[in-house]
């Protein structure tokens, strides 16, 4: 009777699950599942080198979870072979602390013991993936924390004179500041943190490990009864999901999310419809823009002065770098071709020649 | 340089520009995109296509891009004499220029200043240059390095500027048209 409800139970469950991954399915949530957890970095600006990255840790982090889960599945059935070896007892003890949860005729039943093999084996998979999943979840936060990018304050960035951005002449410093900063309340708890975790750990280093070793003995103890290589696989899976996560949070942090951050700090200064609006009616030909190519190698007569609005709008480009420009994930041409005039009209005609290389896509040749 | 994907006019006459502007290490870039510009089969308004055939008449002129005054005057060939076809003038200034360079080839190699070939030249360039001249009159002054004699200075580092200083020796009526008042007072001194 036992064994009857056991499998209508598990034939239940199984066709709920089935539907419910069924109807995600249908829904796209399993594809929009499957799409947060491998991104895709092949989008502009992520560039080769980050999405090559991203797949070998991704191929790594796969290789490591099904060796785990292979090991699993087994110490799982080990498990109950183990239990069963001990006879009906063991089992019994398995299933009620007491002993007293099942009869010797049922225990000894093979579709009982099939179950119960099912049921041990998912108990493993789901144990030591948890594990590994919890220790890489601190793994990720570490990773966040030494990842996240710290803003560069006024004083430490680079004066013009040693190659730094600087304040061109003619432009009031008030002009060239912003009157908004993104919060970094977040960037310097990060640093805090940084160094107070890289403090302890060097003070309590030996603690630490004692403490490690203390909770991988537990969750082998509880999982496996300290048998089976638990002893030796729980703190396997423990470390490798820790660096794991650490890797995959820190990569992220570093290679996407500080792009972000900063985008969302440039959008802070972005600059206003108006001056962009203005930049794009510039006529190509039109000499306030850059002068014309002359026969003569003299400098017969001044091209004409853009206007001040031309020179206004090109001054709300002035804080914005071109490699700033052009590492956001949503630049356009358009942005390049704004940014690029601004220079221009500026008569920083070096700065500006960075952006038609770019426009032109020259870099690749 | 092969590896450039934008054929959008507009662009390449810009970028040309800025490249140029931006010293030595662009140089050629400005010279490839300018070529590029003046090839891009794209329609285009014609003020743009006016300042793209302009620089790159210059780029010939000049020697930067091989070509001379033959290349120039093949690119200007067809350029009307009506504002809407030269509203800056430009594209005549340089067309005397390149004729200013061809008369200057031919008196070296010896022909005199009364060869119907030099005289039809002359011609032309007294035309070109009062329409430039009609249609901005600064380049009058702006522009007189190309036909006033070089300083000494100048000369002996071997100035390669004076694409009408052979012409403007040769003609009176082209002394007349760029220097009208200087011209008038030299009639008006008595002799000796």
């Amino acid at each position: 009777m036992v064994v009857v409800l056991g499998f209508v139970t598990l034939a239940i469950v199984m066709a709920v699950v089935g539907a419910l991954l069924f109807a995600s399915d249908r829904l796209g949530l399993l594809s929009r599942f499957w799409d947060a957890l491998y991104p895709d970095f092949t989008a502009f600006n992520s560039g080769r080198g980050t999405t090559q990255t991203f797949r070998m840790l991704f191929v790594a982090m796969l290789v490591f979870g099904t060796v785990l889960a292979f090991w699993a599945t087994g110490a799982g059935i080990m498990r109950t072979a183990w239990l069963f070896s001990v006879g009906p007892q063991g089992i019994a003890q398995a299933l009620d602390p007491n002993g007293a949860a099942c009869k010797p005729a049922d225990c000894g039943n093979g579709g009982f013991l099939f179950l119960f093999s099912l049921l041990q084996v998912l108990r493993a998979l789901g144990g030591v993936l948890l594990i590994c999943l919890a220790a890489g979840l601190i793994g990720a936060l570490l990773g966040f924390v030494f990842g996240l990018p710290r803003p560069m304050t006024a004083p430490e960035a680079p004066p013009a004179a040693a190659g730094g951005p600087g304040t061109p002449p003619g432009v009031d410093r008030r002009q060239a500041s912003r009157a908004w900063e993104l919060s970094t309340n977040l960037t310097q708890i990060s640093d805090w943190l940084t160094k107070i975790i890289v403090g302890v750990s060097l003070v309590e280093a030996t603690r630490v490990w004692g403490q490690f070793q203390i909770i991988a003995a537990a969750a082998a103890n509880a999982l496996f009864d300290m048998r089976h290589g638990s002893p030796a696989l729980i703190p396997a899976a423990m470390i490798g999901g820790a660096v794991f996560g650490f890797l995959f949070a820190y990569l992220y942090t570093e290679l996407i999310v500080a792009l972000l951050i900063a985008g969302a700090d440039r959008g802070l200064a972005e600059p206003t419809p108006h001056a962009k609006d203005t930049l794009r009616r510039i006529e190509s030909f039109h000499e306030a823009l850059v002068p014309r190519i002359s026969r003569s190698a003299r400098l017969v007569e001044p091209p004409p002065s853009p206007n001040q609005r031309e020179v206004a709008a090109a001054l709300e480009y002035n804080t914005i770098g071109y490699d700033q420009l052009t590492s956001r994930p949503d630049v356009t041409r358009e942005d390049v071709l704004n940014w690029s005039r601004a220079k221009a009209v500026l008569n920083d005609y070096r700065a500006a020649a960075q952006g038609y290389v770019h426009l032109l896509g020259m870099q690749d040749s | 340089m092969s590896g450039i994907r934008s054929t959008d006019p507009k662009l390449l006459l810009e970028a040309a520009r800025v490249f140029n502007a931006a010293g030595r290490d662009y140089r050629a870039a400005a010279e490839v995109v300018s070529d590029l510009a003046l090839h891009s089969a794209e329609p285009v308004e014609s003020p743009v296509r006016q300042a793209i055939v302009g620089d790159a008449a210059a780029l010939r002129l000049s020697g930067r891009v091989p070509g001379g005054y033959r290349a120039t005057l093949d690119l200007l060939e067809g350029v009307a004499d009506t504002k809407e076809a030269d509203m800056e003038g430009r594209l005549h200034l340089l067309r005397a220029l390149a004729n200013g360079q061809k008369y200057k080839e031919a008196r070296l190699s010896g022909k005199p200043s009364q060869d119907p070939e030099l005289v039809k030249i002359r011609d032309q360039i007294r035309q070109d240059l009062k329409f430039a001249f009609d249609q901005d009159p600064s380049l009058r002054t702006a522009d007189q390095h190309f036909w006033q004699p070089p300083p000494p200075v100048s000369a002996a580092r071997g100035y390669d500027e004076d694409d009408l200083w052979e012409v403007f020796q040769d003609d009176t009526e082209f002394r007349k048209l760029v220097n009208p008042a200087a011209e008038a007072n030299a009639n008006t001194q008595p002799p000796g």
